[in-house]
């Protein structure tokens, strides 16, 4: 599979040494040298040094013959003149597009619609505030992502010392609480991925993933100890154009916010784009503005300033003084397997959450979405399950299911199976795949259709 | 039903020059757009939608792409050799050097099943193979389905 790659940065060197790892022909271009020479130095794809939205450059990194286009530099403008060149040349090349800019925000539709018909656009804004929202949802979730429209939700989550499942082992969960357990997918010990079978002993300090219907997601909780708590109150620092989104979305959802910008004439805006939303002009990280903002009491903190260290120190100094529940937004992937060291648990990154996009494109099978957790060593898909494919027609036990991987949910028409050995998937079922990095290839042919699928 | 009857000989290209999947599926499609008189883009991007969901790279140097098509008349084939071979995601990870391809209206009733059956059970007869990746040019490659063809009949 080719693809071609438009800009170097943050974002486009990830998803192309991703793809070089997958043994994916990979084309990068962005203008400047620089960001190229660290492409070509760290990584085995070809590179070109040009405009991306240039239809000589597009032509030279072989646009015609590329499967997907990947428009990721900062520039929305660029992004989209890449599109519009791509599609002028090469109509059948899937577009995937990041647009940041909020003002484009009604027009996505549009760009789908028309020229230069974008199959995804990426808004890592957009993803950020609503996996914001959604980790605030679950207390001390590191990860929570919807499958099946929602109705199926995937959990990361620490056991705690005192949590009473510490020291059980998974078959004895129903003894022990008279509860079902939900399907335990893996568990994250001493940064080992391990995947449980009923004999595992869970540990406090343990990291597991978890699958469970939203219905019963408050009851799987509490097994585990975690009581979901209504949020009231949430403090955000950093008033920039993600912290100005999930402001507005906390509006919408009656929570009552405080936004902390350094900025005053950001101040202003904010205050005049906001409704209910108290903006308060300071620096996040100056320990007596918290303290007289009362920050002990608030239900969450969330750290969304453009300065990956500050939001660091001041979700450290938030967490010292009491705060209860902090989100810490970290860009630099080098930076995000430290977070967890030193205490901060729920980390957001708009970089990863644009990657996730990605994937689903470039996975074999009809694959609805496709989420890289616990530091990219494992995948949670959801495709669905074709006709003529090796997953289909009999009951689980009697596939060959690549080591590593594990079906966690089945949603048939309207309905939600969390299957066992026996279940057997039909065709069309919509299924939920958890599978670690190495197990992904094999993953993919059981989703692969035969020769005579039409 | 022949391979030859709904194989056009201007749709056989004896010389493939793209070495990826999407560019030789564009080269494939060319001719059998003309002939159809069925945009080529919207050929090209029914068969990469199949190929999302399954490579049609069966192993053995072979590719047979296809796909249904709502403006499409009736059953269409074409033919591509490539020398340098191509990426095609095939099943045994080698490149693939002979393409037959398999374009279908949405309302057909297993006639194309039919088709494709038999061209994989022709590929699989080897001095075919090997007959058909030493030619070099259109007619040689007509003739030598010609002959096939015949020989089963």
């Amino acid at each position: 599979m080719k693809v071609i790659i438009v800009g170097a940065g943050e974002v486009g060197f990830h998803i192309a040494s991703h793809l070089a790892r997958e043994n994916k022909n990979v084309v990068v271009i962005d203008k400047d040298p620089a960001a190229i020479r660290r492409v070509s130095d760290n990584i085995d794809v070809q590179v070109v040094i040009g405009s991306g939205s240039s239809p000589v450059i597009l032509k030279e990194a072989g646009i015609k013959e590329a499967e997907i286009l990947v428009a990721v530099t900062d520039s929305d403008d660029t992004n989209l003149g890449a599109c519009m060149v791509s599609d002028l040349i090469s109509p059948a090349t899937k577009k995937l597009c990041r647009i940041r800019y909020a003002d484009y925000d009604e027009y996505h539709e549009a760009f789908r619609e028309h020229a230069p018909h974008i199959d995804t656009i990426i808004n890592p804004e957009i993803e950020v505030v609503k996996k914001i929202f959604r980790l605030m949802s679950v207390p001390g979730a590191v990860e929570v992502g919807d499958f099946a429209d929602g109705r199926l939700v995937f959990i990361g989550i620490y056991i705690d010392e005192s949590a009473k499942l510490s020291g059980v082992r998974l078959s004895d969960i129903y003894a022990k609480t008279g509860k079902q357990s939900p399907l335990i997918a893996a568990v994250v010990r001493d940064e080992e991925l391990i995947i449980p079978r009923g004999k595992h002993r869970l540990k406090a300090g343990d990291l597991i993933y978890f699958i469970s219907e939203k219905e019963k997601l408050i009851e799987s909780l509490s097994l585990f100890d975690k009581n979901v708590e209504p949020i009231g109150r949430v403090m955000i620092v950093g008033g920039g154009s993600i912290g100005f989104r999930l402001a507005s979305l906390l509006e919408e959802n009656s929570i009552s916010t405080k936004i902390i910008e350094k900025n005053p004439d950001r101040c202003a805006e904010l205050a005049e784009k906001l409704n209910k939303a108290v903006v308060l002009h300071g620096d996040g990280s100056d320990q007596e503005l918290l303290r007289e903002e009362n920050i002990q009491d608030m239900d969450v903190v969330v750290t969304l300033t453009n300065d990956e260290e500050t939001n660091i120190l001041t979700s450290l100094l938030a967490k010292r003084m009491g705060a209860s529940k902090i989100i810490t937004k970290v860009s630099k992937f080098s930076y995000i397997p430290l977070i967890s060291m030193i205490g901060l648990e729920q980390v957001v990154s708009p970089r990863l959450s644009a990657i996730n996009t990605i994937l689903q494109h470039i996975r074999v099978g009809k694959v609805l979405a496709a989420k890289s957790i616990i530091d990219e060593q494992a995948e949670v898909m959801e495709a669905v399950a074709l006709e003529t494919s090796d997953i289909v027609g009999k009951p689980i036990r009697e596939i060959s299911i690549p080591k590593g991987a594990l079906v966690t949910g089945i949603m048939r028409q309207d309905t939600i199976i969390i299957p066992t050995g026996e279940s057997v998937i039909e065709p069309n079922d919509r299924i939920i795949i958890f599978a670690k990095k190495q197990a992904i290839p094999e993953v993919e042919k059981i989703l692969a259709v035969k020769l005579e699928f039409f | 039903m022949k391979i030859l009857d709904v194989l056009p000989k201007e749709a056989i290209l004896a010389d493939l020059k793209a070495v990826d999947k999407k560019g030789v599926l564009e080269e494939l499609v060319s001719p059998v757009a003309d002939i159809s008189g069925v945009n080529h883009e919207d050929l090209v991007k029914v068969l990469m939608e199949r190929e999302r969901l399954g490579s049609t790279g069966i192993g053995e140097g072979i590719g047979i792409p296809h796909g249904k098509v709502k403006d499409l008349d009736s059953l269409i084939l074409g033919f591509g050799l490539s020398r340098k071979g191509v990426d095609f995601d095939s099943m045994d990870g080698r490149p693939a050097h002979i393409f037959f391809l398999l374009m279908t209206p949405e309302n057909s009733t297993g006639l194309h099943l039919k088709l494709l059956a038999r061209i994989s059970r022709i590929l699989k007869n080897d001095p075919f193979k090997d007959k058909l990746l030493r030619a070099t040019n259109r007619d040689e490659i007509y003739s030598i389905i010609k002959e096939e063809e015949e020989e089963e009949f």
